[in-house]
């Protein structure tokens, strides 16, 4: 018997799927081999660079290229699968247009603001780089440097940059895009139980009875764990699940609670889930008593717009949003008791009896309940407001903590968990949830960072809008981007955002593998290695680390972000960017530059380059002469041991699919806050909210209030935004896949029918989507895959073409600074 | 110049399960797509795809998920390969191994 390629390939593909499923294959083809390898393929596993389901892939390189991926089977998250995005990853890294060189504005042989893009060499791009930093740090101090970073950065990029600029520039004006997907999930972790990331894990999608999405659209958006959430469905039949949005998407398929609600009225269900509870006598009063404690808090603070916006002006708390003052149960009862069945429905537009269906599965203590939820709820004016209602629900029911019983708060990112949030790459944030204002945090940061007592700034620094607003206001003069397209992501872009990037006293560097709108908007860009051109560590929605290998060369002088960021800080002195004062309390650290305080500190530069592993190269440990990944990793891990944000050593993540925080002993950790599964819940407790002093988690009562801006004559009709399963990442990487880009060639505005038809458009028309603050030309689309509720239309937001960003409204969450894609008014009238 | 490519993959088909007589049925014809049927009907099987461009197979993939009654279509494995390469013989088997 004989095997051609061909066969052999098809049979690795049925053999690896058929493993994947869970199924057997008929006896005829399970004689074939199993243990011949195909030596000319060399296979490494690496985690998905694409969304934050943090799938592990097995990559497969032949001639120093990428030729085959397939799902991990060994992975616990994805078992074997791949959806479309990672399907093609290999492609991400051979677009056409990869940059391979450094590019400088350059006019008659010289930097010029209005100079076209010229092709420099590494040291001249930090020579001018490095000119234009010293000087806005030595006019305006540390506030006028800034770095907008990414969800996207591997772990140790993310904790390099935090030093460069918190430690090194002693500046906290750096934040990274989660800002505009997660920080309404990190407020209100940190508001209800004082520690962030989820308590479950994906192990919950096989445990739960009753699924409910808050606005995610988990069948485009989070497809391998929309997989698992399906899987359930179908083996157990009694498996129930709510799809919750302001319009219908590929989700509602499944769904056996179909919920369309007028926009911000999330508000008003999730505080009728929590009355209906307690009118009906399904409150888990043990677990209420024990481990909750109840708080009242601030209403009426504003939409984060500019102080003289007058909306914002209209709002009397604005000041104080974060406060909350202690309450009762019976307080908190009377409080959501206006919240009934009927005037809810009136605010919802959602029927009575649906919202009693949907409040029942929370309710029966028999069922367990898995609440999923991303963007809709956190894209939103009240984003930590609508996180912490949430919770409320689950803590009122005692329904968490436990399988199946789980309030599980996605990521779009792929390290948005563990680089974003874990590092501390927030304005006003430390490695593992410390954050600058606090003086013993500052101390304990310096202390492992070896730095003079007082070197951390202890004023939060410009959040990702503010950043903007500086730049444009001239405030922030200097100011580098890594790992993100945030001139397509953010938000009103043609008043803040463009203005400030080409504001002529101000040096804009942008880090991007591909020439991005960012990139085109910067003054100078820098090509740099992506995804398996460098070794890399990325954290998942479920507090999962995962590590992988440099696996092939970045393309000509590409180099990766953290290479970047401690080349650079080699052209600075301490002398140059600190206070004699500072040095006095440090007098040996004079005259060195910011690589030798910050990098060969003797912690990042503690292990040799024997420590990598043989087979792979690793381009950074070899410029620097020392395993850079490493040395910076178990520097970052003093942080969170011993503190509830326990990694496991560098080495064991390299052999590993990855392990959930806190590790301790060895052991990750599944469930956390529950005794018996989480080691940080001392003995006889039952459940521990320790990261708040007492051991209680929050539930907070807050009100439904209207969102910033709603449709009125002029603009009848409400704008939401988001998200495509093909493209992901404003389509940076994605668009670059020719067959990605051929599922959704260009953004579109889908409308209902009778809107169109009132309007007098057909499907196809090309139409101008208008608001206050700007317009945009595109097409409808009446059909299809999103169908918006009359009044509303959807238009994603991937286009480099199409900017909607253009035409969405600044205003933020109050108490999160994320901004709210997902409403603002429009009109809509053909072009 | 570029060789002739091929690009092999295989998915997972969930679907419910009254309908998968209905998807054999409307795929077998098609050259490209060789269906490998569980031993029982658990509402999933497996399809692979040998396609000459990641184009083709997404549409491929595209056409299987309108198909009455198919929930999702999940990626594995995809390798490329240059179509000449793929008739060579690479093993010699006893029927033993």
């Amino acid at each position: 018997m004989s095997m051609s390629r061909r066969e052999y390939i098809k049979y690795q593909a049925a053999t690896i799927a058929a493993t994947a499923a869970g199924i057997s294959l008929p006896s005829s083809s399970t004689n074939l081999i199993t243990n011949t390898t195909d030596s000319e393929l060399k296979w490494s596993k690496a985690p998905c660079r694409f969304c934050g389901t943090g799938c592990s892939v097995n990559v497969a390189t032949k001639a120093g290229q990428v030729v085959a991926t397939h799902g991990d089977i060994k992975s616990p998250v994805n078992r074997g699968l791949n959806c479309v995005k990672g399907y093609f990853l290999s492609k991400i890294i051979y677009g056409n247009d990869r940059l391979k060189t450094p590019l400088l504005r350059m006019r008659n042989g010289k930097f010029a603001k209005d100079g076209d893009f010229t092709p420099v060499s590494w040291d001249t791009a930090f020579d001018v780089m490095a000119e234009k930093f010293k000087k806005a740090l030595k006019d305006k101090g540390p506030e006028g440097v800034g770095m907008f970073g990414s969800g996207q950065w591997t772990v140790w990029e993310g904790y390099a940059a935090v030093k460069l600029m918190k430690a090194g520039f002693r500046s906290n004006n750096i934040d990274p895009n989660a800002r505009h997907c997660m920080a309404s999930a990190v407020g209100g972790f940190m508001r209800t139980f004082g520690i962030d990331e989820p308590m479950g894990c994906y192990d919950d999608f096989e445990q739960a009875d009753a699924f409910v999405l808050w606005g995610s659209n988990m069948a485009e958006m989070h497809p391998i764990l929309w997989t698992r959430l399906t899987d359930r469905r179908l083996s157990a039949p009694e498996t129930k699940v709510c799809v919750l949005s302001t319009f219908e998407h590929r989700s509602f398929e499944l769904a056996d609670i179909p919920i369309i609600f007028t926009p911000q009225s999330d508000l008003a269900i999730a505080n009728f889930i929590a009355n209906y509870i307690i009118e009906n006598n399904a409150v888990n009063t043990e677990f209420v008593k024990k481990h909750t404690n109840f708080r009242l808090g601030e209403t009426d603070i504003g939409y984060g717009l500019r102080p003289e916006h007058p909306t914002q002006k209209r709002s009397k708390n604005a000041k104080t949003a974060g406060k909350s003052t202690p309450i009762d149960f019976e307080a908190y009862a009377k409080f959501v008791a206006e919240y009934d069945v009927k005037k809810t429905s009136e605010i919802s537009g959602v029927s009575e009896d649906k919202l009693i269906k949907l409040a029942k599965l929370y309710a029966d203590p028999n069922k367990k309940v898995m609440s999923l939820w991303t963007m809709g709820v956190n894209q939103h004016t009240r984003g930590v407001w609508m996180n912490n209602l949430l919770y409320n629900i689950h803590l009122l029911t005692g329904k968490i903590s436990q399988p199946g019983n789980s309030p599980f708060s996605l990521t779009g990112q792929p390290s948005a968990c563990g680089t974003a949030r874990e590092v501390g790459t927030f304005s006003h944030r430390l490695p593992a949830d410390m954050v600058v204002k606090n003086p013993k945090h500052r101390t304990f940061a310096e202390k492992i960072w070896k730095l003079p007592e007082g070197t951390i700034n202890p004023k939060p620094g410009a959040h990702a809008v503010l950043q903007n607003r500086k730049l444009k206001d001239g405030e922030i003069n200097a100011y580098w981007v890594q790992c993100n397209n945030n001139m397509q992501a953010g938000p009103n872009m043609n008043e803040e955002a463009l203005p400030g990037y080409r504001n002529p006293d101000n040096f804009i560097v942008v880090s991007d593998a591909y020439p991005t709108v960012t990139a085109q908007a910067a003054d100078l860009i820098l090509p740099t290695a992506m995804w398996v051109e460098k070794e890399g560590a990325y954290g998942n929605a479920e507090r999962r680390t995962q590590f992988w290998h440099q696996l092939v060369e970045a393309p000509g002088d590409a180099k990766s972000d953290v290479w970047q960021l401690m080349e650079f800080s080699k052209r600075f002195t301490t002398n140059e960017v600190w206070s004699k004062e500072l040095l006095a309390k440090k007098p040996e650290y004079k005259n060195k530059t910011l690589f030798d305080v910050l990098f060969k500190n003797g912690n990042v530069d503690k292990y040799p380059l024997s420590d990598i592993n043989k087979e792979y190269n690793n381009h950074e440990s070899e410029d620097f002469g020392f395993y850079v990944q490493k040395g910076l990793f178990e520097e970052y891990a003093q942080f969170g041991r011993g503190h509830g944000h326990d990694l496991a050593d560098f080495d064991t993540y390299h052999k590993s699919r990855g392990l959930r925080w806190p590790v301790v002993n060895d052991q990750e950790t599944l469930w956390r806050f529950r005794e018996g599964s989480d080691p940080y819940v001392e003995k006889g407790k039952g459940f521990q909210f320790y990261g708040k002093p007492d051991g209680r988690a929050v539930i907070f009562a807050l009100p439904y209030e209207p969102p910033a801006e709603s449709p009125d004559k002029e603009f009848p009709f409400w704008l939401s935004t988001g998200r495509v399963l093909e493209h992901w990442h404003s389509g940076s990487m994605t668009q670059r896949v020719p067959e990605l880009y051929k599922a959704f060639p260009d953004a579109l505005c889908f409308m209902h029918p009778a809107d169109a038809k009132n309007k007098g458009l057909r499907r196809g028309d090309k139409i101008k989507i208008s608001s206050k603050r700007g317009a945009m030309v595109t097409r409808v689309e009446t059909r299809g895959r999103n169908k918006p509720p009359q009044g509303l239309v959807f238009v994603p937001w991937f286009d480099a073409r199409q900017l909607i960003n253009k035409v969405t409204l600044d205003a933020t969450d109050p108490i999160s600074k994320q901004t709210d894609f997902k409403k603002c008014a429009v009109n809509i009238e053909k072009a | 110049m570029r060789h002739q490519q091929s690009h092999i993959s295989s998915v997972i088909v969930h679907i419910e399960p009254n309908y998968i007589n209905e998807f054999i049925e409307s795929i077998i014809k098609i050259p490209a797509l060789e269906i490998i049927p569980p031993e029982k009907n658990q509402g999933k099987l497996i399809v692979v795809i040998e396609a000459h461009s990641e184009k083709s197979t997404s549409d491929y993939i595209e056409m299987m998920k309108s198909i009455r009654g198919v929930l999702s279509v999940a990626m594995v494995y995809h390798q490329v390969e240059d179509t000449h390469s793929l008739d060579e013989e690479i093993i010699a088997m006893s029927e033993n191994i």
